[in-house]
């Protein structure tokens, strides 16, 4: 059952390099397309005004001990009292996000692009490796498997003789889709299209309520322990500069 | 720096392109005069080694340099004292006048 | 410049450093590791190790990148890094997928045909 198969160098030559290539070139593809459907969408005053404020409430916390307790309550208050607060957000005014969305189709589009333009290549390419490269030993896999992978890596051949290291080129295709993510983070940049599982985080974050983060920031706000960090900074200024001066 | 690494890059991946078709000829070579295939030959061996090596250089001299995460680094310096600090005099007749306070806030 | 550090981790124990530049500094390393895992995993592949010895070569390979990273920051880790195990560990698995795709690629091209 191990014996050597032996395989036609034009299978490697014909089947082998080219689906490769064929997939880091799709890939390619897909990136430079996604990027030029990506519409810029025009954003409502008032959703930009409230991330802007969570991002600012966000660096006081972040900076809060580089401050004076004092200058450090004022600003506290300033974005978390009950009556003007910038966080605080009145009951009954909150907005339902999907109510928002229904209401700005330009979003709803905006997702189905993306959408598509991650389905439609795919199939694409499965049809078409289905096509041309059904039914050939493509490749080996030079570490021994298990049983239980015959059906991920001869997906397409029905022979169970065969060593289950082999693979077959359409489990080739899919070994490439998975493997290559490595390889076009490398040549795209780090926010390429194909990285899927970027994809699916935008989709959670999408039907955001901005109310939400706004009292989940402000519940934030709230616990901070203040503890300046500069107590002494001005003596160390001056130990620094004496020691460069003298 | 950049591209010194990147064309030694480039360099690298072709010498192991060029190793891995001499693997190739000898495989085939082997074929012929029918004996079996042990390991790839010496001189494969240095180029893969050779290979590994420019690939490491560029590897770690493409993506850039790290950067220091200390806020009192000199890379991290907003404000960078002049070089010419041994002729900076603070003990002139200026310390006698009062400080304008007001001075700093309004510009 | 030292002496002011020390003291600063004296007076108060509180960690500050620049969010910024330690993600620049962990997408290098990241980049470093995922061309390195491919190219070692061509090397493997030319190489036609099999089985374990394979594994053992990424490891090895990855073990000397950590080396390389070290000596480009200037083994001083804690200037540029919040602990060792970022540029130890950091990208070991994820680089593992790549290392694998290229040394079946590699290894079929050269040997099983």
């Amino acid at each position: 059952m191990a014996e050597e198969l032996v395989l036609d160098t034009a299978i490697r030559d014909w089947v082998l390099i080219p689906l490769s290539v064929v997939m880091v070139l799709i890939g390619v593809l897909r990136h430079f397309v996604a990027k030029l459907m990506r519409s810029n969408q025009t954003l409502d005053a008032k959703i930009v005004k409230e991330g802007q404020v969570i991002v600012r409430a966000r660096n006081l916390r972040a900076g809060a001990n580089f401050i004076p307790l004092k200058s450090f309550r004022a600003r506290k208050v300033y974005y978390n009292n009950e009556e003007n607060g910038l966080l605080h957000v009145p009951k009954g005014q909150a907005q339902n996000p999907q109510a928002q969305m229904f209401s700005d189709p330009n979003m709803a589009m905006d997702m189905m692009k993306k959408n598509l333009s991650m389905i439609i290549p795919q199939t694409l390419t499965f049809a078409w490796v289905n096509f041309f490269f059904s039914g050939f030993v493509t490749a080996k896999i030079p570490f021994p498997l298990t049983q239980r992978f015959r059906s991920m890596l001869q997906n397409g051949i029905d022979l169970s003789t065969v060593d289950v290291s082999y693979v077959s080129s359409r489990s080739w295709y899919f070994l490439n889709l998975f493997g290559l993510r490595g390889l076009f983070s490398l040549i795209l940049g780090e926010e390429n299209a194909t990285d899927d599982t970027q994809r699916m985080m935008q989709m959670g974050g999408f039907g955001f309520d901005p109310s939400k983060s706004l009292s989940a920031e402000k519940d934030g706000l709230d616990i901070v322990q203040h503890e300046w960090a500069l107590p002494k900074f001005e003596k160390r200024a001056e130990n620094v500069l004496r020691k460069l001066v003298g | 720096m950049m591209n010194l690494g990147f064309t030694i890059g480039v360099l690298g991946v072709l010498i192991l392109s060029h190793a891995a078709y001499s693997t190739i000829q000898y495989r085939g070579l082997l074929k012929i005069v029918e004996e079996e295939f042990s390991g790839p030959p010496m001189t494969v061996v240095l180029e893969l080694l050779f290979g590994l090596v420019l690939c490491l250089w560029a590897a770690l001299s493409v993506p850039g340099k790290f950067i220091s995460i200390h806020p009192d680094s000199d890379d991290n310096r907003i404000v960078s004292l002049p070089d010419n600090l041994d002729f900076m005099i603070f003990n002139h007749r200026g310390k006698v006048l009062q400080p304008d306070t007001g001075m700093k806030l309004k510009c | 410049m030292a002496v002011g550090r020390d003291e600063k981790k004296v007076t108060d124990d509180l960690e500050i450093f620049s969010a910024d530049n330690l993600q620049s500094n962990m997408k290098i390393i990241y980049y470093s590791r995922t061309f390195l895992s491919i190219i070692s995993g061509v090397i493997a592949g030319i190489l036609g190790l099999t089985g374990l010895t394979g594994f053992i070569f990424y490891f090895l390979v990855m073990a000397i990148t950590s080396v390389g990273l070290m000596a480009k920051a200037n083994f001083s880790v804690h200037a540029y890094f919040t602990s060792w195990n970022q540029i130890i560990v950091d990208g070991f698995l994820s680089g593992l997928m790549s290392f694998v795709l290229f040394w079946t690629f590699a290894y079929d091209i050269v040997h099983i045909f």
